[in-house]
């Protein structure tokens, strides 16, 4: 599980960085990084939240934790995105579905290992 | 000898001796609670977390509400159009302009409402919102606020309105009841479009500082008419967070959609009205006399541009003319507004407002019209929703006349250092 | 028709107690002289008749609050036939000592052990049977609101309510001298001969303003009492 830990923090380090490059600067750097200081603030602490599991007597619970805030904003981007399309069909706008992909969703996946982790132990350990 | 506690020593060791005889303890077992405790206490990522979460929480209250606010929206202005295809051009402007445009601007405000307290009932159902309490009280109490007041002081950022009911999560009287006072400096997203206009036009390189600029005064100002209020008028101190920490508990959507569902409810029945029939006055005060505005097309002969002209010299020491005026009073309705009105008034568009407002303002009376913008009077909507929630008309003018005394003071201030330092 | 008192702490099921003991047969009203709700109901247990009194929730039995100057008062006036104590097991050691007040006052006791489930959720194993036998009170071991125990505590109920027990607390040999002291001058100008001459003297001892009132003694005569001990 360390190494997912370690896999994860560095993802989610590089995407952070990138995102608040792009903030930052005002330009998005790469596709699919969007320019958004507090998104890449965001991916920065769920990194963090990797790095201190790494050391951490129970690393398991930051892994667990930290794969639950990564998924909740995979789905959150994606009713985002959702949201833009709709908008975009009732104000009659222009919208294309690129522009609102970001890598968080593309990193749901490895959030689920650890997430339903977590779903297992809530049911196991007493409240 | 104080026998009071010498008998509770004695009380106690008996039931030590008892307890010890009788109880055994077996490793106490971890609890889910504990694994999630020790990652969201935790001392270093902690309060990153909760951060990163409250922009969850932001996210997902505005942006994905945001398509049910145009929907709304749109069918409305629809309705509109339609009615204003009446012969009769007072009954088309009653009900497109009035009616319509009124319910229209009322319930506009139900999707943000609806989703703030869906994603607040799933923190608080499952046992975060307690433990978000803690990590910022601290900070919190030292400006008269509490750990419970921060997140509505967040929620302003994006509309004052449902931050404002989000204080209903709050126990205290006093507690809730500043910070529903100083919530309406939070610099709501509706303001934007002014900072951006005119930081734009008249501070081009450092436009996006002095925007932000606008938004930490606005948190200072609230800062400080907190500890004013806690220390000149309600007295006492922020009440403390004792709470048991309840375990943590996977929230139904059932009981979520209910709760959020109650509270929007509660906007609907109350506060609905006395926007409408708000909405109603501006329609009147902005298309009458009738004749005079060629049915609501010259705004700049209506009893909104009387108002403007007569408040023209109370702006005009910050080098301000009747047309701030007239969008200021257009502001009063939404904030919105504001630079809409000015292109009306200027008879180019929303779009040419950039292009002539070089004309009429200053570097510095731009700032100082920033400032009041910012200050100035809680819109209607959210005159709306202080009555409501502070449940007098007393507070909710106190409220008001607050800050526009504070505006008043604030522009002044600015105005004057931006012309001593040489801006204007 | 056997009269029962509930008492415990705040938050340890009491209510759902006295619910699962009453049924629908309720009354809610509030106690004389004041705004704290009171209330009371009836069951029928074996043909015998229980009216059941649900006191405050209370850590003590000071005169200081007015929940606990309630429930006092009841106790040591309205004289229950039985005090059913509602111990969270989940937070026993907090929780006794109220018992050990009651049995300061030689009410007739019978304890519910309540929330056994969540105290072995926590990691406590309570031996029932020795702590009864410990405290010389009569444990039912209850998890309320799952209705389990609630049988065994009517039955517990009817028999105490048979035998008058006097449940009898010794603290440690320091302080039982001045309560025996004390005792003895009470017995000896038999003040307040209506209330358990042990719980005077502990009340005594405490300076408590109400039973020195009731007494007609002030902190004087008590401290000349105790003076000739240290």
């Amino acid at each position: 599980m360390r190494w997912n830990s370690a896999i994860l923090f560095i993802v989610t380090l590089a995407a952070g960085l990138i995102e608040l490059a792009g903030g930052l600067k005002g330009e998005a750097v790469f596709q699919l990084f969007p320019s958004d200081v507090f998104g890449g603030l965001v991916m920065l602490t769920i990194s963090a939240v990797f790095l201190r599991g790494l050391t951490h007597r129970e690393h398991y619970a930051f892994y667990e934790f930290g794969s639950l805030i990564l998924l909740t904003f995979s789905i959150l981007y994606i009713l985002v995105m959702l949201a833009n399309g709709l908008d975009a069909v009732i104000v009659g706008e222009e919208w294309s579905i690129v522009d609102d992909l970001r890598i968080e969703m593309i990193l749901l996946p490895l959030a689920i290992p650890g997430t339903s982790r977590l779903i297992k132990e809530r049911r196991e350990l007493p409240p | 000898m104080d026998f009071v506690s010498e008998l509770a020593v004695a009380r106690y060791e008996k039931i030590g001796e008892i307890v010890g005889k009788c109880v055994e303890r077996v490793e106490k077992p971890k609890t889910f609670s504990d694994i999630i405790d020790t990652v969201v206490t935790d001392k270093y990522v902690g309060i990153p977390i909760f951060l990163a979460l409250m922009w969850a929480v932001f996210q997902f209250a505005y942006s994905v509400s945001a398509p049910f606010s145009d929907a709304i929206d749109v069918f409305f202005s629809w309705c509109g159009d339609i009615a204003s295809g009446i012969e009769n051009s007072y009954v088309a402007s009653f009900l497109s302009d009035g009616f319509f445009g009124g319910w229209g601007f009322v319930l506009v405000f139900l999707p943000p409402i609806a989703f703030v307290f869906i994603a607040l009932t799933i923190l608080e159902q499952t046992g975060y919102l307690p433990r978000a309490a803690f990590v910022v009280d601290r900070a919190m109490t030292k400006v008269g606020l509490q750990g419970k007041s921060f997140i509505p002081m967040l929620l302003g950022f994006g509309c004052n309105i449902p931050a404002i009911m989000a204080t209903r999560t709050m126990e205290d009287d006093v507690d809730r009841k500043i910070t529903i006072m100083v919530n309406p400096l939070m610099s709501c997203s509706a303001r934007l479009p002014v900072y951006v206009l005119f930081a734009g036009v008249f501070f081009k390189e450092v436009a996006g500082a002095v925007v932000t600029s606008m938004y930490l005064l606005g948190i200072l100002l609230a800062a400080i008419m907190a500890t004013l209020f806690r220390k000149f008028i309600f007295g006492g101190k922020p009440s403390p967070l004792l709470m048991e920490l309840p375990p943590y508990e996977t929230p139904t959507l059932r009981s979520v959609l209910m709760n959020a569902w109650g509270k929007t409810l509660i906007f609907l029945k109350k506060a609905a009205t006395i926007l409408f029939i708000g909405a109603i006055i501006m329609w009147f005060l902005t298309t009458h006399p009738w004749d005079a505005t060629n049915g609501g097309e010259l705004i700049e002969n209506s009893y909104a541009s009387m108002i403007g002209h007569a408040v023209e010299p109370i702006v005009k020491p910050f080098g301000l003319d009747w047309t701030a005026g007239v969008a200021l009073v257009g502001g009063f309705m939404a904030k919105e507004i504001v630079v809409g009105t000015l292109g009306m008034i200027y008879g180019v568009g929303e779009e040419g407002v950039a292009d002539v407002i070089p004309q009429h303002f200053t570097p510095a009376s731009a700032l100082a019209l920033m400032a009041i913008t910012l200050i100035y009077v809680p819109c209607l909507a959210t005159i709306g929703i202080l009555r409501q929630e502070l449940g007098s008309w007393k507070w909710t003018a106190f409220v008001v006349a607050y800050e526009l005394v504070l505006a008043y003071v604030v522009a002044g201030i600015i105005y004057g250092i931006a012309v001593g330092l040489g801006v204007a | 028709m056997i009269r029962v008192a509930l008492a415990g702490n705040p938050n340890v099921g009491k209510s759902v107690i006295f619910n699962a003991l009453t049924g629908m047969r309720q009354k809610i009203g509030n106690w004389p002289g004041v705004t704290v709700e009171k209330k009371e109901g009836v069951y029928k247990y074996r043909d015998v008749e229980f009216h059941v009194v649900d006191l405050p929730g209370i850590y003590g039995l000071t005169a200081h609050s007015i929940d606990e100057k309630i429930a006092r008062d009841y106790i040591l006036k309205g004289k229950p036939d039985v005090v059913v104590d509602i111990v969270d097991a989940s937070n026993i050691e907090r929780n006794l000592y109220l018992t050990m007040q009651l049995m300061e006052m030689e009410a007739n006791i019978v304890i519910a052990l309540n929330k056994m489930d969540l105290a072995e959720q926590k990691g406590y194993k309570i031996d029932v049977r020795k702590l009864s036998k410990e405290l010389g009170i009569p444990v039912i071991p209850t998890i309320a609101v799952k209705g389990v125990g609630i049988e065994e505590l009517k039955n517990a109920i009817l028999q105490a309510s048979k035998v008058k027990r006097e449940p009898y607390v010794r603290y440690s040999d320091g302080i039982e001298r001045y309560i025996e002291l004390v005792k003895s001058k009470i017995i000896e100008n038999s003040i307040l001969p209506n209330y358990p001459p042990k719980f005077v003297a502990i009340k005594l001892l405490e300076f408590d303003d109400e039973i020195m009132r009731e007494a007609g003694i002030d902190g004087e005569v008590v401290e000349k009492w105790i003076s000739s001990v240290s």
